[in-house]
């Protein structure tokens, strides 16, 4: 292929990356509103559906179809399916999400991308263009995906028949993907705490489980990414090496928990009461390529009105940690974080900055 | 399940075949260009990468190889997909297929009519193919008879 076209469009497909970076994460809570809304809304179909005698359905999927992104169709299918998934052949579309404004930057790029296909055409494929576009759709789903990963949260399918292995999963048709949010089969605190102690690999992943009372539980080394912990007990919890990616905690209690080197990039505990808790050796990564970039897989840590009176925060490492109109009253940190962490003036009055 | 019509490269290089063995094909070149991966001339091919991507599919299907004059190894493969009849699906008036009923989970199948034979495959070779930015071929979407009531329009 040619080099200089490789250089343009290398330049013209950054630009577009970078303009879709900067939307996704300027909208994040409206996108994953709006997904959220049409998964409701798709399960609504559903049960329209099922009352026509539509199975229990196993799987629902937000595919990206690179058929319609081909057509310049951005709505995003999501798809249901049976215990036989894609062998399922009463496979429907249930509904969509309106992918317009993640994929206006695509279709940006793929307009430039024309132009810089005819400019070069002599030396290029004749179906170049076919080619950029099928090469660089997932670097835009990616945003789909992400906002998706928000949007299951405080999202359930109730009322609609669902088998006891039912998920939700974001993914190409029949190709990458992954699961977001899992049925979580009735237990009741006995037998939910037999299953913790199992120590399972991936069981405990993309589950919801708010509104439990977990205290005093050990949770340590699990991986509970994608977990929805909003509005539980979770008072002297230890989640110590646990992996919290995308997990949310809002509005829980958490006094005396431990985080003592979890990883929880896009962890979020906004108002949620972190008295006590130890954040030592917690860590998270959201950003690469110096300040310009927001990682599209990765979220900052939101600690947004939390009440992290005496919290221990030595030897963390939280990137871009959003601490607004947190009550940081006796945290604790190293001195040397004192600019890592955006702290306001109020806060860096209450927290204590060590060396150790 | 959705259905795409599956049309020709009409760009790159031409065949010619010059032998009448039924086990392999040997041509000649007579247009330089650009590999396609699907053609109907000199009869219906596929390219390697293409028929690599449908073994995985239809792993008992057999191929029969192209060979071009000079080269040692074949870069295309004739094949016969299953076939669906003319009463199971719907045409326009160049004779190429519009609408097709469910062929369960066959990815590939033809239509033929009085006037030309249509290739037809479905979403989930559909979606493969542009994964793998194979995209010396075009795909038009059409139409599903009887398709599952359920479904959304979209």
């Amino acid at each position: 292929m040619d080099e200089n076209f490789k250089k343009e469009f290398r330049e013209i497909k950054n630009q577009a990356l970078l303009a879709v970076n900067g939307y996704y994460f300027s909208n994040m809570d409206t996108l994953s509103d709006s997904c959220r809304k049409a998964l409701g809304a798709a399960c609504e179909q559903v049960k329209r559906m099922q009352a026509g005698g539509y199975p229990d359905v196993e799987y629902m999927e937000v595919t990206m179809l690179r058929t319609r992104l081909m057509e310049h169709d951005y709505c995003i299918p999501i798809m249901v399916y049976g215990t036989e998934w894609y062998a399922d052949s009463r496979q429907a579309q249930a509904g969509k999400i309106d992918a317009g404004g993640i994929f206006s930057f695509y279709e940006d790029m793929v307009r430039k991308t024309a132009g810089l296909v005819k400019k070069y055409r002599s030396k290029l494929p004749e179906r170049m263009l076919e080619i950029c576009m099928c090469s660089t759709a997932d670097s835009f789903w990616n945003y789909v995906d992400m906002a998706c990963r928000r949007a299951v949260m405080g999202f359930s399918p109730e009322g609609m028949a669902i088998t006891e292995e039912f998920r939700v999963r974001i993914c190409e048709y029949m190709g990458y993907g992954s699961v977001c949010r899992r049925h979580l089969p009735a237990m009741d605190r006995d037998q939910m705490k037999k299953w913790f102690e199992k120590g399972e690999e991936e069981a405990y992943r993309f589950r919801d489980y708010r509104g439990w009372d977990f205290s005093g539980w050990d949770f340590s080394g699990l991986d509970l990414t994608g977990c929805d912990f909003r509005n539980c007990n979770l008072d002297g919890c230890s989640f110590a090496d646990a992996d919290l990616t995308g997990a949310w905690f809002c509005h829980s209690t958490m006094k005396k928990a431990c985080l003592r080197d979890a990883w929880i990039p896009g962890a979020r505990f906004d108002q949620a009461d972190l008295e006590e808790a130890v954040f030592e050796g917690t860590y998270s990564s959201c950003r690469f390529n110096d300040n310009l970039w927001r990682r599209p897989d990765n979220e900052w840590p939101s600690f947004v009105g939390c009440r992290l009176k005496n919290a221990d925060f030595t030897f963390s490492a939280m990137e871009c940690a959003d601490f607004s109109d947190a009550d940081l009253e006796g945290a604790v940190f190293h001195e040397d974080h004192m600019d890592y962490y955006q702290l306001d003036e109020r806060q860096r009055g209450q927290a204590r900055f060590c060396g150790l | 399940m959705e259905y795409f019509l599956l049309k020709p490269f009409e760009g790159g290089c031409r065949f010619k075949i010059i032998n009448h063995d039924k086990d392999i094909l040997i041509c000649s070149m007579i247009r330089k260009g650009e590999a396609p991966d699907f053609t109907l001339h000199p009869c219906p091919l596929i390219s390697n990468r293409f028929k690599e991507l449908l073994e995985q599919y239809l792993r008992d299907m057999d191929f029969i190889p192209c060979v071009i004059e000079g080269e040692e190894n074949p870069d295309y493969w004739a094949f016969h997909p299953a076939q669906q009849s003319v009463e199971n699906a719907e045409f326009r008036p160049d004779g190429s297929v519009s609408a097709v009923c469910p062929m369960g989970l066959t990815p590939i199948f033809t239509v033929p009519n009085y006037k030309k034979v249509s290739y037809v495959v479905n979403l989930a070779l559909a979606e493969s193919l542009l994964r793998r930015g194979y995209v010396n071929l075009s795909l038009e979407r059409i139409g599903q008879i009887g398709g599952d009531m359920h479904a959304n329009d979209h």
